[in-house]
């Protein structure tokens, strides 16, 4: 079966039994979006929680509230029902301990919380999540069945 | 960005290429052997495609992180792949380390804080600006989680980073590391008015 790769700041949506997989997230939050019934689902990697408005310039899916909007869109275009869909997370790490706790510092925590008002504006129920902690993680998102797997150096491999 | 011409990139580079041949001095008294680096790139590069860069998201590296304070600010990594960064600690520590003990984190640390200062005091002196390097911090991950924070921290205003990047080994080809220095956006004009006070 074909791994479809979602690169950072970019998500891909897919029907049938496909694996979406995207690497190496640290502070990075991936976002699993599953309508059952279609059988269809999408991944996103984002990087930052929300647009800083002008100053904002380039790839808008690196944004959470810009790519989750995307991705939604894409999934409604291809038949799946707001309804219907539930939402999976993982990453959102804090990689680093740095003394000085300058704006990157939570951003982890910050993208995480960033997702949590996009489902939440959309009444998107979170049926499984594995965030923060110290460490990177690599998901791959199964559309056959909606099962996340969660990878990292640190644990055995978690479905959720 | 755009506003660093041909000119100001060809001055940046042989003021990097200075500041890390005293890193490099730095890091051989360190371990005792001779250790030659690379001719800096300075380039402005796409931010998605660093992990690629670095061989992967997936592959375990070593990463040291200083922020950079002063007149200038940003962000100092240092990229060991993993059997460098084993490599330097048995080289220093005299043992080998594994799993990574706490000895040998500070180990890394401490030749990231070596490699940041002898660079920036370099880079400082010769630009008259002052440039400090943070206490520095490691991360033992997989390259795409350990680049995110340098990811995150500029890609608020672009998708390009002006990165000085420089690789360099020993002697015996076994340790190896890369050396990133991302100046925030905001930074730029800083360090751009400094060159042009400096090279006409």
């Amino acid at each position: 079966m074909d791994k479809i790769v979602v690169r950072i700041a970019d998500y891909r949506i897919a029907e049938a039994s496909a694996t979406l997989v995207t690497y190496g997230l640290g502070s990075c939050v991936a976002v699993a979006l599953y309508d059952s019934e279609k059988r269809t689902g999408g991944l996103c990697h984002i990087m930052l929680p929300s647009s800083p408005g002008d100053r904002a310039s380039g790839n808008p899916k690196k944004f959470a509230d810009l790519c989750f909007s995307g991705m939604l869109r894409d999934m409604q275009n291809s038949g799946c029902e707001v309804s219907r869909i539930v939402a999976k997370i993982a990453g959102g790490a804090r990689m680093f301990d740095l003394p000085n706790k300058g704006k990157s510092f939570s951003i982890g925590e910050r993208n995480r919380d960033a997702v949590l008002i996009e489902l939440a504006k959309r009444r998107i129920p979170l049926i499984g999540e594995d965030t923060g902690g110290n460490y990177g993680r690599t998901v791959e998102f199964h559309t056959g069945n909606g099962d996340m797997l969660v990878r990292s150096l640190r644990s055995e491999t978690k479905v959720i | 960005m755009k506003r660093l011409n041909e000119s100001d990139l060809d001055f940046l580079r042989e003021l990097s290429n200075i500041g890390v041949g005293h890193a490099a001095t730095a890091l051989s008294q360190l371990i005792g052997r001779q250790v030659g680096m690379r001719v800096p790139k300075v380039s402005i590069v796409d931010l998605s495609s660093v992990p690629e860069l670095m061989g992967g998201s997936e592959k375990v590296v070593s990463g040291v992180y200083l922020q950079v304070l002063g007149d200038a600010r940003g962000g100092i990594l240092l990229i060991f792949p993993d059997h460098s960064s084993r490599a330097l600690i048995s080289l220093l520590l005299k043992r080998v380390d594994e799993p990574l003990s706490e000895m040998g984190a500070s180990t890394l640390k401490e030749v990231g804080n070596i490699l940041a200062s002898a660079y920036l005091s370099v880079l400082g002196n010769m630009l008259g600006i002052t440039l400090i390097p943070s206490i520095p911090s490691l991360a033992h991950d997989m390259v795409g989680a350990v680049v995110d924070i340098v990811l995150s921290d500029l890609g608020e205003i672009g998708d390009t980073a002006f990165v000085f990047e420089t690789e360099f080994c020993d002697v015996s080809d076994d340790i190896k590391g890369h050396f990133f220095l991302l100046p925030d956006p905001d930074s730029i004009d800083v360090i751009m008015k400094a060159i042009r006070s400096k090279n006409g």
